[in-house]
């Protein structure tokens, strides 16, 4: 027997389902081969009848001519049936084998042609036990039921027929449901060869070998599901370089404050005290410091919110007065670069949420704006109700836009287009997270060369309680 | 998905290929498969020893009196074997009948003898002892054209005797001078020349016990001749002779003291214008003689449309008739009314009756309506079923319906159908 799996599964199936239908199909049939067989018989002998009632009708009708069972039996006898007489109450009156009556008849057939009817009678002939087939029918002589025509025939040789015509078509049924098995086989291997295949490839991916691949022209669900597998892997091995080139990056984020840390250091340690230069180097050591602080706390940011541990202290946010700080807190960064940062603001957008991680979310977004925007450009903050019950802030500048590629992957931990350009590329990252902790959704659109849209929806809230007066009161 | 699309389209086609390649000879035509049924053992053994002593060509016969079989089993003489006679039918030879007698050995069938039959016809067949020696005899009549023949045989110790041979028109075996031993009476009958009865009786062989020959010979034929009962303890001869194609008279005939009597002669009062036919008509065992009586009232009406009454008599010991019923029938033979016998003498048909669409009988005296007879078309019939009307028999597209005071066996006609073989041997033209 096959072992235990999906192809003894498959195989069990087709073999019950086509048994069954091979069952249905052959009990049918040979029930109407069987209706039709002794309706044959059947019409046979009352085609007979009517044909000799028919005679019968216009030649016993002299009044007073003597009536012979002989011209009856002549007249009505049929081939290969036996014709035996029969009063009204089953009494046999003679029969064509010649013997002497000896009989009373009572199968069915007797009675029904007694009322009128063509009664027909199929089963074990007492005495010779042989498989019989009666028809009856009363003659009529005169206007008057007078006797019962009964008509026997065998039926040994239609039941051997039957007999052969039922082993064939079960053999018939086994060749079918030989094909079937082995046709089954077939089947059951396309489907699970292929599995065995994959598991194969994915064992061998879950030992740690992300470079197998499956192969094989597969179709359908089977393909899906290899290419998926596939895709997985190679999904694997990109987060692991995204993992890597984030530590090549982040090592060289952290040692350039601490190269110059650790100069500017050395050299006042060794240096004579020039005031002017201590003043410098504190300065540039204390800058550097503060640059290592917001690449650290960015960091544990971002660990806080893979771990869920992010506490937001919730209140009502003019949306308003959060992107006119934002624009305060950049203002700098962007005049360096003779950047016009533009705020264009519907009144009164309130929403739900931590005013400093939304601000975080901002700064980000334009601070990204700002370091990838050409020289002499702007930036356009709007802030605008959505829906009924939602509001999109936008951020979007002309600089030099993200490819189709990396659009969708620059929300990806780690992901920098281009890692030499500094940063952690958990940015967008955290800021994505954040605003999906205060149920909103970035959607970012960006064409190559000429700038990019980012999209920050959120929910609005209908509150407008003193914390509005509060807000407005700390501006 | 395409895979199991594909072996299944192929299964199909190989499936088809297998039926239609082995099936077209297993489906035949089942009525080419229809066999005779099979005899049971005893009678197969016979049927087989049959036509194995049978010589080739012949057929089995059944004798014209008494029809329902070929094959004969009885233990002719009396030792505890069965014997079958049978005889059959060798039509190109000179002698054209011939018997045969089997003897029963353990389980099969054994060949003693065979004998010819002097004749074309097998008339008749009886097994009876008529000997008077517990031994049945075979008692067979022959014809050849008019000519017939009476032959008795005696069956013993494997060799037949002819013990009686005599030319007749009838023969009635009974017992009419009670001495408990079966006799023979043979009617001869020559139109215009001769017209006998006599009785034989078996006494170390056949002899002649009485006879009558001064009877009248002006008539055509006997069309029917019954023995029995008579009167409550008399054995008879009741003879109906036809005159011309229609009317008939009625011969009754007892033995009295070993001598044959005529008790009623055939004259004016048997005479009638129908054939009636003799018969125990009430069922009390005692023959009755037919007799047409016409309706009051339709005394000036066409013969010919008169709706006769067959009124039956019975002897009543002396010289005279008794009444004792009275029927209507049918013409056609389709039905009977039977009539109560109080009714006798009062009982007449409507005169605007008419045969063959409605009869009305009515009482004389008071008018009232007994009994009713009517055809119907199937439409009509379909209207007044519920009406008290009673299907009493069908004639092609017409529906026969009666309603009346007393209950009609719907087909009382045929019981003299199934009649026995006595009454059936009478009816011979």
């Amino acid at each position: 027997m096959i072992k235990k799996g999906m192809r003894r599964q498959i195989v069990l199936h087709y073999i019950l389902v086509v048994s069954l239908a091979l069952l249905l199909v052959e009990v049918i049939f040979l029930l109407a081969i069987r209706t039709n067989y002794y309706d044959s018989v059947y019409n046979k002998i009352t085609t007979h009848i009517s044909t000799a009632e028919y005679f019968q009708k216009y030649q016993i009708l002299g009044e007073h001519a003597p009536f012979q069972l002989q011209d009856l039996l002549d007249r009505f006898s049929l081939s290969n049936t036996e014709l035996e007489v029969l009063t009204l109450k089953g009494d046999m009156v003679t029969s064509s084998t010649g013997f002497q009556p000896d009989r009373t008849i009572t199968t069915s057939d007797v009675p029904e042609a007694a009322g009128g009817s063509i009664g027909r009678w199929v089963g074990k002939q007492p005495g010779t036990n042989e498989s019989v087939m009666a028809v009856s029918k009363i003659l009529q002589i005169h206007g008057r039921d007078a006797y019962i025509l009964r008509y026997l025939t065998s039926v040994e040789g239609i039941n051997e027929d039957l007999l052969n015509l039922t082993l064939l078509s079960i053999g018939i049924g086994v060749a079918v449901l030989a094909i079937v098995v082995l046709f089954s086989f077939g089947l059951a291997n396309s489907i699970v060869k292929p599995l065995n295949n994959i598991t194969a490839v994915s064992a061998q991916m879950a030992k740690g070998r992300f470079n197998t691949r499956i192969k094989g022209n597969y179709k359908y669900e089977i393909a899906d599901l290899a290419a998926t597998l596939n895709y997985m892997a190679e999904e694997i091995v990109r987060s692991n370089q995204t993992k890597d080139d984030f530590i090549s990056s982040i090592s060289h984020e952290l040692r350039t404050p601490l190269t110059s840390i650790k100069g500017w250091s050395e050299t006042l340690i060794s240096g004579g005290y020039d005031p002017e230069e201590t003043k410098l180097g504190m300065g540039i050591i204390s800058r550097e410091s503060d640059r290592l602080i917001g690449l650290v706390e960015e960091i544990l940011d971002f660990s806080k919110l893979q771990q869920n541990e992010m506490k937001l202290s919730i209140g009502i946010v003019n949306v308003k007065v959060l992107l006119q700080e934002t624009i305060l807190n950049i203002w700098a960064k962007a005049e360096k670069k003779r950047i016009v940062l533009l705020l264009e603001c519907d009144e009164a957008i309130y929403v739900k949420g931590d005013a400093n991680r939304l601000k975080q979310v901002f700064l980000n977004l334009v601070d990204n704006a700002v370091k990838f925007s050409h020289e002499d450009s702007s930036i356009v903050l709007t802030a605008q109700r959505f829906s009924a019950s939602e509001t999109a802030i936008i951020v979007r500048d002309s600089g030099i836009g993200i490819s189709d590629d990396h659009i969708s992957r620059v929300r990806d931990r780690f992901f920098q287009v281009d890692a030499l350009n500094g940063g952690t590329g958990l940015g967008l990252a955290i800021s994505q997270q954040l605003v999906e902790l205060h149920h909103g959704k970035i959607e970012m659109n960006s064409e190559l060369g000429k700038g990019t849209q980012v999209t920050v929806i959120l929910p609005l809230t209908d509150e407008l309680p003193s914390s509005m007066i509060v807000t407005e009161g700390q501006l | 998905m395409k895979l199991n699309i594909r072996s299944l389209r192929r299964l199909a086609v190989v499936s088809l290929t297998l039926t239609v390649l082995s099936g077209c000879t297993f489906i035949s035509d089942p009525v080419s498969k229809m066999k005779l049924p099979q005899l049971s053992a005893d009678k197969a053994t016979l049927m087989a020893a049959i036509n194995s002593f049978n010589p080739p060509g012949s057929t089995l016969i059944r004798p014209a009196n008494d029809d329902d079989s070929s094959i004969f089993t009885e233990d002719l003489n009396k030792d505890g074997v069965m014997e079958t006679i049978v005889f059959y039918e060798t039509p190109d030879e000179a002698v054209q009948i011939h018997g045969m007698i089997l003897e029963k050995k353990g389980d099969s069938w054994v060949k003693k003898l065979v004998f010819d039959g002097d004749g074309t016809v097998l008339e008749s067949v009886d097994l009876k002892d008529v000997t008077g020696d517990g031994k049945l005899d075979i008692i067979t009549g022959y014809s050849r054209g008019e000519e017939k023949g009476l032959v008795v045989y005696s069956y013993s110790s494997g060799s037949l005797e002819e013990v009686l041979t005599l030319p007749y028109t009838k023969y009635i075996m009974d017992d009419l001078n009670e001495d408990g031993i079966e006799d023979i009476t043979v009617v001869s009958f020559k139109r215009n020349e001769f017209a006998t009865i006599t009785t034989y009786q078996y006494n170390d062989g056949f002899n002649v016990l009485d006879k009558l020959d001064d009877l009248d010979p002006y008539f055509n034929n006997y069309y029917n001749i019954v023995a029995g009962k008579v009167a409550e303890d008399k054995e008879g001869i009741v003879l109906d002779a036809a005159v011309d194609s229609h009317s008939a008279y009625t011969y009754m005939v007892v033995m009295e003291n070993n001598m044959l009597r005529v008790v009623i002669p055939g004259d004016a009062r048997t005479f009638k214008d129908q054939r009636i036919d003799s018969e125990d008509i009430d069922g009390d065992g005692i023959i009755e003689i037919g007799l047409l009586e016409p309706p009051k009232g339709w005394e000036y009406f066409d013969p010919e449309t008169i709706p006769y009454f067959n009124s039956y008599y019975k002897w009543d010991g002396k010289d005279g008739l008794v009444f004792t019923s009275q029927q209507y029938r049918d013409p056609a033979d389709r039905f009977i009314i039977k009539f109560s016998p109080e009714w006798h003498g009062n009982l007449t048909v409507d005169t605007k009756s008419v045969q063959n669409k409605s009869l009305k009988f009515i009482m004389s005296d008071t008018g009232e309506t007994v009994a009713e007879v009517s055809f119907f078309s199937s439409l009509e019939w379909e209207r007044v079923k519920g009406a008290g009307w009673e299907m009493l028999g069908r004639d092609a597209d017409k529906i026969i319906g009666y309603r009346g005071k007393l209950e009609q066996s719907t087909n009382g006609g045929s019981s003299n159908k199934i009649a026995s073989p006595i009454e059936r041997k009478g009816i011979d033209e």
